[in-house]
C-alpha cells in the first residue's frame, strides 16, 4: 500500500519580520561557534606538571644557644620533593625542561614574629638533585624575597617524561648565617620571638612554545 | 564586516585564555624560634676587701692600678653573654658603707671607686662622644665616660654599660663582652663626669676621721635585655 502524504504550508510574512529572524539566526550561530572554540581550547594542555612533597612540609629552626644565634643554623635536606612532568606533544610546543622558583608566599615582606620581624633574606634556600636530575643546575643558596628566584634548572633536549618516583630534588635551608660565612647576617641582637614565613615553590616548564 | 571582525577577536580571546603551559606550586611553612640567652658571669674578684694597715695606705689609698705588689687582688673580672642588646646596671645596696663592729659607723661610698677596662672584642664608643657616634663601636658607658675615667661607687641602680645603639649590637658571647673593674679606695681621683669623682679628701685628712672598723656594702649587678 502506498500512502502519499503531502503538506503545503504557505507563509506570508512581511520584510521586517524576515530581518529579525536573520539576526536571531546569526546571533545563535556566533554563540555556537564561541562555545565550540572554547571547548576546543580548554583541551589544549601542552604539558602536565606536578610537585610532590615527600617530607619536610614544615621546617622549624630552634635557636637555643648563643653559638646557634651567632653562627646560624643550616637544615640540610629539609624537604624532598618529587617532580612529575610530561609533554602533551602539542604542535608548536616542545617540552625541554623546567625551572624551580621560590618566593615568600602571598607577598609576605618579612619573617613575622608575634611582636617583632626579621628581614626575609635571613632565610636562604638551596635546591639540589636528589635523584634522576644529575644533569640539572643548582644555583646554590639564594635569599628569600617577595619575587620569584630560580633555585634549580633542568633541561633535556631529548625529552623523556619525569616522574615523582624517579626524579627528585632536595631542598636545604639556612637561617641566620653571618656575613663572614656567606649569609646575610647572624641573628645576634634580634629579639626573642616565634617567627614564621611560608615559602612558595613553583615548577615551571621550559622549551620552545612555552 | 564589523560583526565578522568582532567574532574573530572573541575567538582569539578564547584561545589565549585557555591555552597555556601547566605549572605547579607548593607552599612550605618555615618557623624561626629565637630563645633569649642572657648571662652575667663574675669569673674573678667576687669579694673585694681593702685593708688599710699603714699610714701610706691612708695617705695614698689602695688601687688595683697601683704599683703595690698584690694590687691585682682588687680586680673583678666579669663577662656578659647575650643574644640581644643588653644593659648592665650596678650599684651599692646601701647609701653608705656600714661598719660591722658598730653599725653606726659609716663611710661614704665615694671613698671607693673603680676603673672599667674592656678585654673583649666589642669596643666602646670614643671617650666624650655621643651615643651612636661610631658605627663600629657597640658599647657605651656614661659613668666611666666609655671606660676612660674612674668612677666613684654609686647607689643602685646606675647604668654602667649599655648598647651604643649602632648597627653593631653589643650582643655576643663571653669573648665579645669581657670586662675588668679595677677597684680603688681612698685614692681621691677625679672624673670629669659630674658627681662621679672619688672623695677628694684622702682618708687620712677626712674630718672627722673615719673610725676604725670593717666597713662593708654589697654591690649589685643586674643584666637586662635592652
Amino acid at each position: 500500500m502506498l500512502v502519499n502524504l503531502s503538506l503545503h504550508i504557505n507563509l506570508f510574512v512581511n520584510r521586517p519580520c524576515v530581518n529579525s529572524i536573520l539576526r536571531f539566526v546569526k546571533a545563535f550561530a556566533i554563540l555556537i561557534l564561541l562555545f565550540l572554540s572554547n571547548g576546543f581550547a580548554m583541551s589544549q594542555e601542552w604539558n602536565s606538571a606536578r610537585l610532590t612533597v615527600f617530607y619536610g612540609s614544615s621546617i622549624p629552626f630552634n635557636f637555643n644557644s648563643l653559638d646557634k644565634i651567632k653562627n646560624g643554623i643550616e637544615v640540610n635536606l629539609g624537604t624532598q620533593i618529587g617532580i612529575s612532568m610530561a609533554d602533551s606533544s602539542k604542535v608548536g610546543h616542545k617540552l625541554e625542561g623546567f625551572v624551580l622558583n621560590f618566593r615568600s608566599f602571598n607577598g609576605q615582606t618579612n619573617i613575622k614574629g608575634d611582636v617583632y620581624t626579621l628581614p626575609l633574606n635571613r632565610l636562604r634556600v638551596k635546591a639540589e638533585n636528589a635523584l634522576g636530575l644529575e644533569s640539572g643546575h643548582s644555583f646554590g643558596y639564594k635569599d628569600l624575597t617577595v619575587d620569584w628566584v630560580t633555585l634549580f634548572s633542568y633541561s633535556n633536549l631529548t625529552w623523556t617524561n619525569l616522574t615523582w618516583v624517579n626524579d627528585q630534588l632536595k631542598i636545604s635551608y639556612e637561617c641566620g648565617k653571618p656575613v663572614s660565612k656567606g649569609g646575610n647576617g647572624s641573628l645576634i641582637g634580634e629579639s626573642p620571638d616565634y617567627y614564621n614565613v611560608e615559602v612558595e615553590f613553583e615548577l615551571v616548564p621550559i622549551g620552545p612554545g612555552f | 564586516m564589523k560583526k565578522i571582525n568582532l567574532l574573530a577577536i572573541m575567538l582569539l580571546c578564547g584561545l589565549t585564555a585557555f591555552s597555556q603551559a601547566v605549572k605547579d606550586r607548593s607552599v612550605i611553612p618555615v618557623a624561626v624560634n629565637l630563645n633569649q640567652v642572657l648571662r652575667l658571669s663574675i669569673t674573678n674578684g667576687g669579694n673585694i676587701e681593702f685593708v688599710f694597715n699603714t699610714i701610706d695606705d691612708y695617705k695614698n689609698g689602695l688601687s688595683a692600678d697601683g704599683a703595690t705588689p698584690g694590687a691585682g687582688i682588687y680586680k673583678t673580672d666579669f663577662t656578659v653573654a647575650s643574644s640581644t642588646r643588653w644593659k648592665l646596671t650596678y650599684g651599692a645596696e646601701q647609701t653608705t658603707f656600714i661598719g660591722t663592729d658598730n653599725p653606726t659607723n659609716t663611710l661614704t661610698l665615694n671613698n671607693v671607686g673603680f676603673k672599667l677596662v674592656n678585654n673583649g672584642i666589642n669596643t666602646f664608643e670614643a671617650a666624650g662622644s655621643l651615643i651612636g657616634a661610631t658605627p663600629a663601636a657597640s658599647l657605651f658607658s656614661t659613668p666611666t665616660k666609655n671606660a676612660s675615667q674612674v668612677s666613684a661607687l654609686m647607689v643602685y641602680p646606675e647604668d654602667l654599660i649599655a648598647d651604643n645603639n649602632t648597627i653593631n649590637a653589643n650582643a655576643g658571647d663571653a669573648a665579645d663582652n669581657s670586662f675588668t673593674l679595677n677597684w680603688r679606695a681612698g685614692t681621691a681621683e677625679t672624673s670629669t663626669v659630674a658627681l662621679h669623682s672619688l672623695n677628694a679628701v684622702k682618708l687620712i685628712d677626712q674630718k672627722p676621721s673615719p673610725r676604725p672598723d670593717r666597713y662593708v656594702v654589697n654591690v649589685l649587678f643586674d643584666l637586662v635585655m635592652e
